[in-house]
């Protein structure tokens, strides 16, 4: 899944980015107010982790000024700011979870599926459809307990269309959502992918609809 | 120490008693310096009659040409006397003198007139005299001395009379001065009474400034103390400003070393960096509690502070339903009565009410149940959920804050901690059961309710 992540303290930054991508997600960086909402209002995220002591542009200003140009995508705060006055303020303005600093990593990427699976189906971080089931927790794939194995880019495909089950998505959405940054890479990239994965998943599972892009489930489904 | 208003009206009694007994000093002393001159007078009067009546016969006796005009020396006894005398001896007598002689002493030479004012009168009276001498130029060296006494009791009897009549004026006067001071003091003393009753109304929460109009003395008073209320408001204000700045002061550093310790463990060095997490955890708690109750305008700076416990509690059960599982939980509310206020600053109530929520929100199942209860003395908020519940033997470690039962759940832990800190802060408690839903039951009391 492709992740804003907006936090100016350096270090910080970079352990969350690796902690992220190690969880298969895409990552992009934003370190002042101004960038991440000029990113957040122009590209396509599935979720942003926001601090809100940020330089150029508070982050309450950031996510007002999303939320008013009606960009809807899941926001976590992260911030120093621990009162419930404060608190409760974020949320208002559209926060859709906050974590205090300092926090544990593992509560983080809890926090991060959790929001993910909002408005899909599923409810638990593993995701299930039919024998297969995909744990978000450890980027694990099985059918029927046997587990399958799956490369960084394999899991990341997988894990998209899963959290988009039943809603064809296009090859450029995917280009977006798979590999970092705005990368040249031409769409045959996409197509070598899921030939890959219905080689190792069975041919059925991920279905094309011509002119609208892949598939996984039936249409309908997802509650999107 | 004497209250302001009694020791007004002593000095206020004082000084009339002594401005009175000074008065009725003086009004006597003229008084009956003028009884005893018109008495003198009068004695002179006869006086002059007398020596106009003295004569000296051929003989050479001393005789009256006839008797004084008025009766009273005809009348023994009657109180006014003269008496003729010759070289110390009394040579003619009023014959109101009876037999006695009035004992004139020796005038000292040269003296011409004078007033005895000590002379003895039959039946031990004392005696108001007048004396003059004469000298008979006929038969040469021969002196006279002519005395005309009137008792002095007619003196004494006046000032008597007039100083009971002075003393019962001046004491009406008296009195009437005393309790014209005295509903001065009330007076000038009852905006004083008013500011009192202001202060305590203050103190007690009612009021967060003294209103009213105050006479200009008091006035500036009120407010002076109006613009110290606002100032320790301010500073109250700048207070939090600070903790909250000293909070992501401290806060993102331990972020920063968490990365760190991260950084550690994956370059294979685990104990230490299990180390230095257990340290950023304990600096954690104790930096949140203490700003936590830095931040806190507390009961003392909360003067006059009110809030409505209803629209805040709505407020952050709208908070809870936006975050991850408290959209899906059914809150139950039950305020009684529904419009109770409590003397709490509302962002110390948030605080409480927020961590209390939050706390059921992350542990309940389906359901949580917010009571609150402002109806006896103390006001409380019970908020009970349907969760797993805590152990009966790990209640003191969630209390104590710091300690996490479960690390999957998310939360820094010391929320309840928190709580209790405030609760206590505000002269109540945190206390925590078993709910009959089947989780734990959090009880916050706090103080006096209305």
């Amino acid at each position: 899944m492709r992740i804003l992540l907006v936090e100016d303290e350096r270090k910080l930054a970079s352990d969350l980015a690796h902690a992220l991508e190690r969880s298969g997600h895409v990552v992009e960086h934003a370190s002042d107010g101004e960038k991440a909402w000029f990113l957040g209002d122009t590209e396509d995220y599935d979720l942003v982790i926001l601090d809100l002591g940020l330089p150029k542009l508070d982050g309450t200003q950031v996510l007002r000024r999303w939320r008013a140009n009606d960009r809807r995508m899941p926001v976590l705060v992260l911030t120093a700011r621990d009162s419930w006055a404060e608190k409760a303020e974020t949320i208002d303005l559209g926060a859709d979870d906050y974590l205090t600093k300092p926090f544990h990593m593992e509560e983080l990427l809890a926090r991060v599926r959790a929001l993910l699976r909002r408005g899909t189906p599923h409810a638990s971080a593993t995701l299930t459809l039919g024998e297969l089931a995909l744990d978000t927790r450890f980027s694990r794939l099985t059918r029927g307990g046997v587990p399958i194995d799956l490369t960084p880019l394999e899991y990341r495909l997988l894990n998209y269309l899963m959290h988009h089950m039943g809603r064809p998505v296009s090859q450029s959405e995917l280009m977006e959502h798979v590999y970092a940054g705005s990368s040249d890479r031409d769409h045959n990239a996409i197509e070598v992918l899921v030939t890959r994965l219905r080689r190792k998943l069975g041919g059925d599972v991920i279905k094309t609809r011509r002119g609208y892009g892949y598939l996984v489930g039936d249409p309908g489904e997802s509650s999107e | 120490m004497m209250s302001l208003q009694l020791r007004l009206l002593l000095l206020a009694v004082a000084g009339i008693a002594a401005a009175l007994l000074a008065a009725s000093i003086v009004l006597v002393a003229v008084f009956e310096r003028h009884v005893r001159g018109r008495y003198v007078e009068a004695l002179d009067g006869h006086l002059h009659q007398l020596v106009a009546l003295v004569q000296v016969e051929p003989q050479g006796v001393v005789s009256l040409r006839h008797e004084l005009y008025d009766a009273v020396f005809q009348e023994p006894l009657s109180g006014h006397y003269w008496q003729v005398s010759e070289g110390g001896r009394a040579v003619l007598r009023s014959k109101s003198l009876w037999d006695a002689t009035l004992p004139v002493p020796p005038a000292p030479d040269g003296v011409v007139n004078r007033r005895i004012d000590d002379l003895q009168g039959p039946r031990s009276r004392p005696l108001i005299g007048v004396e003059r001498m004469i000298t008979l130029r006929a038969e040469s060296d021969r002196t006279l001395s002519l005395v005309v006494a009137g008792e002095r009791r007619v003196v004494d009897d006046s000032r008597r009379e007039f100083m009971t009549t002075v003393a019962i004026s001046l004491a009406v006067i008296g009195g009437m001065l005393a309790l014209a001071s005295w509903l001065q003091v009330r007076a000038g003393l009852a905006p004083l009474r008013e500011v009192g009753h202001a202060l305590e109304l203050l103190r007690r929460g009612r009021r967060q400034h003294i209103d009213g109009r105050f006479p200009a003395e008091i006035a500036d008073v009120v407010d002076a103390l109006n613009r110290l209320l606002a100032t320790q408001a301010a500073e109250v204000e700048r207070a939090r400003a600070n903790a909250g700045k000293i909070g992501h002061g401290l806060k993102t550093p331990l972020a920063v070393l968490a990365a760190e310790c991260r950084a550690l463990r994956s370059r294979g060095e685990p104990e230490a960096a299990q180390t230095i997490e257990q340290l950023i955890e304990e600096m954690n708690a104790q930096v949140t509690r203490v700003i936590a109750a830095a931040r806190s305008v507390g009961p003392r700076q909360a003067v006059g502070t009110r809030t409505r416990i209803e629209p805040l509690l709505q407020r952050m059960l709208a908070v809870m339903r936006r975050l991850p599982n408290g959209g899906g939980l059914d809150w139950q509310t039950r305020i009684e009565p529904p419009d109770a206020t409590i003397p709490v600053d509302q962002r110390d109530l948030e605080e409480m009410i927020g961590n209390v929520l939050d706390n059921a929100r992350k542990w309940a199942r389906a359901q949580v149940l917010v009571t609150v209860d402002a109806k006896g003395p103390a006001f409380r908020i019970v908020v009970e959920d349907d969760g797993p519940g805590i152990p009966e033997d790990r209640l003191d470690d969630v209390l104590a804050g710091g300690f996490r039962l479960d690390r999957t759940v998310p939360g820094t832990g010391i929320g309840l901690a928190i709580v209790g800190d405030l609760a206590r802060l505000h002269g109540g408690d945190l206390a925590l059961g078993a709910s009959a839903l089947g989780g734990t039951k959090v009880t916050v009391s706090l103080g006096e309710a209305s």
